[in-house]
């Protein structure tokens, strides 16, 4: 187990680095100088000694390392600068919104395990019956269906004609059922898939058949059985899917007015506020490669062959 | 030879993407009205004979709209399908063929590249670019190649061990031609396959990008777009924000179906 973490370690902390690359070389490798585009984009007088003084300001006239290197030493006490239209502090901005999605984004996540393993198990162990293969075509057809088009005919039914939601906007918990709840639909068909293939394949196994013959109840079987070994490839893409939805948040915030951080980031790339788009880049990076890393330690708990081959795919 | 059972979901679904491609590439024929002319006295029409589909708020003719959106989204979708073969099999085959350092270099590459979740990445590099088709497209192709690369490059070194491979090896045929005449085709229809599969997903990627307005600009028309302009109409007119969705939703719908029938006729293992 140590062996598979120190490496897993490793490559965690590779990969962080290189999402700091990322961060700091995207905006600078794209043929738009950043502040001449901030001028454009706001339509400031662009004479060369306002935009000399944001340069100096941002430290923009510096080399390229030492930028790198002073913005990392930054970064590292949790400092990402300050925004260049509205002066305020990005990390501290990025948080607070970061908070708002990822509210939405665990419902989601809540909503997305419930349904998927409730209807997953069922269309499993019904197999081929008549319910498995209306639960087939109905998640075929929502798979293809935009998450835009399912916020709005769900504001349409849910808010509108039903009235029992509050259509848009963010405050209460009522205003956070919608926005998951699209969110949660977007991942479902794929989750359902999972979890029924995943265990129509361990009932022909040695060991679920074994339990079988011994007669045990269904019930426990599918509960200490199938769904155990469910739970690892689960894990890995529900660790994934926060990516999905950190990113499908940002459309789901536009149609549902919601202060958070994919809204943020929308507005600040219109302005060219490339302070919090690097911000941004490295937050997101670093969530995302923290979670991948949670959910492989935890895999390698659940399943022994998994640290035994290093976690090598 | 591909079973009878499954040749007819192959035609039909085939031939669904057919109607769908020359809807696209005969769209002045099959318009009803102009889809650019606004026409503010008959803005928000329901159904009528001149406007089938009713009109927009800027009383333009809305099935022309969707005709046109399709050209749109295919035409992007296509050329992305192209570009991200070409750039992954290029990388693909110099990675896991040459290996070595070119090999490390691409891979740690790709592993940087693949940190950010995808869509994510896509809406930054569009952003930061300044939205429009071209962007779009670019941003798009930046995200996809990458998956694909890394799929090639394993590929590749498990075909590197292949006896016709090292005996190509032996009599002294040249690198460049082991990887075109003995690689290529091994490769090349695999990743086709897959790409054909992943249709679906790059046509929801361009709505939602042109939703957000960094993907296709104002004038043209494309699907998301009109959804987007649909917003403030959804109490008064929710037919515009609907019918646009249908049309997304079909048409990924067959691509996706069109994906899976392939697959399965190609295929053995499956039913």
């Amino acid at each position: 187990m140590s062996r598979f973490l120190a490496r897993r370690i490793g490559s965690m902390v590779l990969a962080l680095w290189g999402v700091s690359l990322l961060a700091f070389f995207l905006i600078r490798v794209i043929p738009v100088d950043p502040v001449e585009a901030y001028f454009a984009i706001n339509q400031l007088p662009a004479s060369k000694e306002a935009m000399d003084a944001i340069r100096e300001e941002q430290g923009l006239n510096k080399p390229l390392l030492s930028q790198y290197a002073n913005w990392i030493w930054h970064v590292l006490q949790f400092d990402f600068g300050k925004s260049f239209g509205s002066k305020s502090d990005v990390a501290n901005d990025l948080i607070k919104k970061l908070w708002v999605t990822l509210r939405i984004s665990a419902a989601a996540l809540f909503f997305v395990v419930c349904i998927s393993v409730s209807i997953g198990v069922l269309s499993a162990v019904k197999h081929s019956s008549l319910f498995d293969r209306l639960t087939r075509t109905t998640i075929f057809m929502i798979a293809s269906m935009p998450s835009f088009w399912l916020a709005f005919i769900l504001i349409y039914v849910v808010g509108l004609k039903w009235g029992i939601l509050p259509l848009m906007g963010w405050g209460t918990w009522q205003h956070m059922i919608l926005p998951s709840l699209t969110l949660a639909l977007g991942l479902c068909p794929y989750y359902i898939r999972l979890i029924r293939t995943s265990i129509v394949e361990q009932m022909q196994q040695p060991h679920v058949l074994y339990a079988r013959a011994r007669g045990l109840k269904e019930s426990v079987i599918i509960r200490n059985y199938l769904l155990k070994g469910t739970l690892p490839p689960l894990l890995t893409s529900l660790a994934m899917s926060c990516g999905i939805l950190l990113g499908g948040a940002a459309v789901v915030e536009v149609v549902f007015t919601i202060p958070g951080v994919g809204r943020y980031i929308l507005v600040a790339m219109e302005a060219r506020d490339y302070v919090v788009l690097q911000g941004f880049i490295l937050l997101i990076g670093f969530f995302y490669i923290v979670i991948n890393f949670a959910a492989d330690i935890v895999c390698a708990m659940i399943d022994p062959r998994i640290r035994l081959k290093g976690g090598e795919q | 030879m591909i079973k009878r059972n499954k040749r007819l979901p192959l035609i039909i679904s085939s031939s669904l993407v057919g109607l769908l491609v020359i809807m696209a590439l005969f769209e002045p024929l099959l318009m009803p009205n102009d889809p650019y002319a606004t026409n503010i006295a008959m803005k928000l029409q329901g159904y009528s004979a001149a406007y089938p589909l009713g009109t927009d708020h800027l009383g333009r003719c809305i099935l022309s709209r969707l005709i046109a959106g399709a050209k749109v989204s295919l035409l992007t979708t296509f050329s992305i399908l192209i570009v991200t073969i070409i750039i992954s099999l290029a990388v693909g085959i110099t990675a896991g063929y040459i290996g070595g350092l070119v090999d490390t270099v691409l891979m740690r590459l790709c592993d940087i590249l693949l940190a950010l979740p995808n869509f994510i990445f896509a809406l930054v590099i569009v952003g930061t670019l300044g939205g429009g088709l071209f962007n779009m497209f670019i941003g798009i192709v930046c995200v996809t190649w990458v998956w694909y690369a890394r799929l090639i490059r394993n590929m590749v070194l498990s075909l590197k061990e292949a006896q016709y491979v090292k005996y190509a090896q032996v009599t002294g045929v040249s690198r460049l031609n082991i990887a075109r005449v003995h690689i290529l085709p091994f490769v090349f229809p695999q990743i086709l396959l897959l790409k054909l599969i992943g249709l679906g997903s790059t046509i929801l990627l361009i709505s939602e990008l042109s939703f957000l307005g960094l993907g296709v600009t104002a004038p043209m028309a494309e699907w998301g777009m009109m959804i987007s302009d649909s917003k403030t109409y959804l109490l008064s007119n929710p037919m515009l924000m609907f019918i646009p969705g249908v049309m997304i939703s079909l048409t990924v719908l067959i691509f996706n179906w069109f994906g899976d029938t392939v697959r399965n006729a190609l295929d053995p293992k499956t039913l």
